[in-house]
């Protein structure tokens, strides 16, 4: 069994078709916003292919569900999540309480069932009512500490996924920014168009004044980075770890990745430190908008900590 | 019949919402919920204010409605037991595992479930019923009439609409932007830790959303402004949720003017006891139409008031938040 695991996620099968997703264990297929726009949350024959894909490279496989459906989004969760039933997949990842309390005693039993990070897990009383309910793992509450998100963990027995690296989702929208900018826009368009974003900038707050905007997820510009930190991290008992590659160029995958992949094996391998300081400069290099951390450490999350201090 | 529970940002807005009509009304204890403190009050105050609305036979439902620290949690328990010892029955919580702790060591107590836990389905309503949860705070726009009627329908928990508000271009409680650009630690008077920036974690929210954003696609602006938040209010239809036999009638704005509160508790007084007294219909349209001045009032106060502080909040969001 490996030591440790690190995943992403993947909206489309165009993204994961032409790039090197190879250093990844687990991926988490689709777009957890928005029902409407094809992503392998929606669209069955994308998803065969895209776990066909995977399952041929022994990957894990989790579909997310969109999180808050509005309209008549839900039943059409509830169908497709009937549909993929034959699929070899190895779970769902979703947040939304109405659908878990529906879904946890359905579905197929060999299926993990994942928190997105907007299950909003704040307390271990929280974390212990999701474990009661049939999540087995959850990804880090974008805004609480290290610590506190670790000491959550030790404490339900729920498993946490510790995003180390990229763009930090902020927020789902209410409405789709692409239909809010521009009228003639239909719901689907981008599925083709997997580079599409908005660029949100602002004279205020100084240097955290850039936002990136994808249809119903609003994103910082920075990069989250944690790759000086990984071997505390390790120390305090982590062994799941995400890297966000949206929006990413293909060589920036591999490249981030691998640069991931090689140090969590030193991390664990030698259960200390590695010389970061090539790794570091190499992100940098990638990074458009600069390096963020700031939540894990209770400062603001546009901060960015420097080694050493978790 | 459908209740009115008014927001009670200082004693004096409670008191003047309360004479103005409400049933009940909602506050956040010092440190505890997703208002700045000049919004909340003491616990003396709380106090003061429950003697008072038990005077009037009305009732204060208090919120903590953020999330606190893991290791806060015993605290928040041990706030909401000295509450109701003071004969405070309604308590507005956000956090799942606090929800389901309440109900198991204080049965008898009402527990609402935040507009933040974003229940925007059916099946999130069936979910909170699970949970015992007595009373749930919905959004309009997340629910068609024919649904709402329909919860009902199934349903014996207790439902709560925004009458009169703003939209929020995020979904409500799961909005990180504020606190990444900005928050810090501070304590309350009783040691809690607040972070200013966090409205989830009880504290200020900056309203990034509301700064001039410019929205580029391919290094062309394709929209300048804030994002989209704006005003809203049932007037127009507020028949079909007094049909259905909406439970509560919730008025936003802890942030606002007292006399501006007891205002809109007063135009919904009204919406309620003539729709009664006329039985909806014609007689009813009439009345809603010889009112509507009294609405455009309130609107137009509650949008410059929101501009006003938001406005200010530059200055205020930079002093506190130190850049």
């Amino acid at each position: 069994m490996s030591l440790f695991t690190l995943s992403t996620h993947v909206r489309h099968l165009k993204q994961l078709r032409r790039a090197d997703f190879s250093s990844f264990d687990d991926f988490y297929l689709g777009d957890n916003t928005c029902f409407n726009n094809r992503s392998l949350s929606s669209d069955y024959g994308a998803l065969k292919e895209a776990v066909h894909l995977l399952k041929e490279q022994s990957k894990r496989v989790f579909v997310s569900l969109v999180e808050f459906p509005l309209g008549d989004e839900l039943p059409k969760v509830y169908k497709f999540v009937d549909k993929i039933r034959d699929l070899p997949i190895d779970g769902l990842e979703l947040s939304s309480m109405g659908m878990l309390h529906r879904l946890k005693d359905t579905v197929d039993p060999r299926w993990e069932l994942h928190g997105s990070k907007f299950a909003n897990v704040y307390t271990t009383l929280t974390a212990k009512l999701l474990k009661d309910m049939g999540i087995t793992r959850i990804h880090s509450n974008g805004e609480i500490s290290f610590d506190l998100m670790h000491r959550i963990e030790q404490d339900s027995g729920l498993e946490v996924i510790y995003h180390v690296h990229g763009k930090l989702m902020l927020t789902p929208l209410v409405s789709c920014i692409f239909k809010s900018v521009d009228r003639e826009f239909k719901c689907g368009d981008h599925a083709q168009d997997t580079d599409k974003q908005m660029v949100l900038d602002t004279d205020r707050w100084s240097d955290s004044k850039v936002l990136l905007c994808y249809g119903k997820s609003m994103y910082s510009a920075k990069d989250y980075c944690m790759i000086e930190h990984l071997a505390e991290m390790r120390q305090k008992g982590a062994r799941h770890f995400y890297v966000n590659t949206w929006n990413e160029s293909p060589a920036t995958i591999e490249r981030t990745s691998r640069i991931y992949r090689d140090g969590l094996e030193r991390v664990f391998a030698e259960g200390s430190d590695f010389d970061v300081a090539d790794a570091l400069a190499e992100l940098e290099k990638m990074s458009e908008h600069g390096f963020a951390n700031g939540f894990y450490f209770s400062r603001s999350g546009s901060d960015f900590v420097s080694g050493g201090a978790i | 019949m459908t209740r009115i529970l008014s927001p009670g940002g200082s004693v004096e807005m409670s008191l003047k919402a309360l004479e103005a009509g409400a049933d009940s009304i909602y506050v956040g204890p010092l440190g505890w919920s997703r208002r700045w403190k000049n919004h909340e009050l003491t616990d003396d105050e709380i106090a003061l204010l429950q003697r008072q609305a038990t005077d009037m036979e009305k009732t204060v439902s208090v919120c903590f409605n953020c999330h606190c620290g893991t290791d806060e949690v015993s605290r928040m328990l041990g706030k909401i037991e000295k509450y109701a010892g003071w004969g405070i029955r309604s308590f507005t919580l956000l956090d799942f595992g606090i929800m389901r702790e309440v109900k198991r060591q204080f049965p008898d107590l009402i527990v609402r479930a935040s507009i933040a836990s974003t229940a925007v389905t059916m099946d999130d309503v069936a979910f909170l019923e699970e949970l015992k949860v007595d009373s749930v705070v919905l959004q309009p726009e997340c629910y068609t009439i024919d649904e709402l009627t329909e919860i009902k329908r199934r349903f014996k928990i207790e439902l709560e609409i925004i009458t009169f508000g703003n939209r929020d271009f995020a979904h409500r409680g799961r909005c990180i932007m504020s606190s990444y650009v900005s928050q810090k630690l501070e304590r309350s008077p009783d040691g809690r830790e607040m972070y200013p920036g966090s409205p989830n974690k009880g504290g200020l929210c900056h309203r990034v959303c509301l700064s001039n954003w410019a929205v580029r696609e391919n290094d062309q602006v394709v929209y300048q402004g804030c994002l989209p938040n704006d005003q809203y209010e049932i007037y127009d239809n507020v028949d079909d949720y007094l049909d259905l036999g909406m439970d509560w009638f919730k008025i936003q704005g802890r942030v606002y003017g007292g006399d501006h509160i007891a205002k809109v508790t007063a135009l919904y007084r009204g919406i309620i006891d003539n729709y009664e007294r006329t039985g909806g219909g014609e007689g009813f349209a009439a009345w809603k139409r010889e009112n509507r001045p009294a609405l455009q009032e309130v609107v137009s106060e509650r949008v410059a008031s929101r501009t006003h502080q938001t406005d200010n909040r530059l200055a205020l969001d930079h002093r506190v938040a130190g850049v």
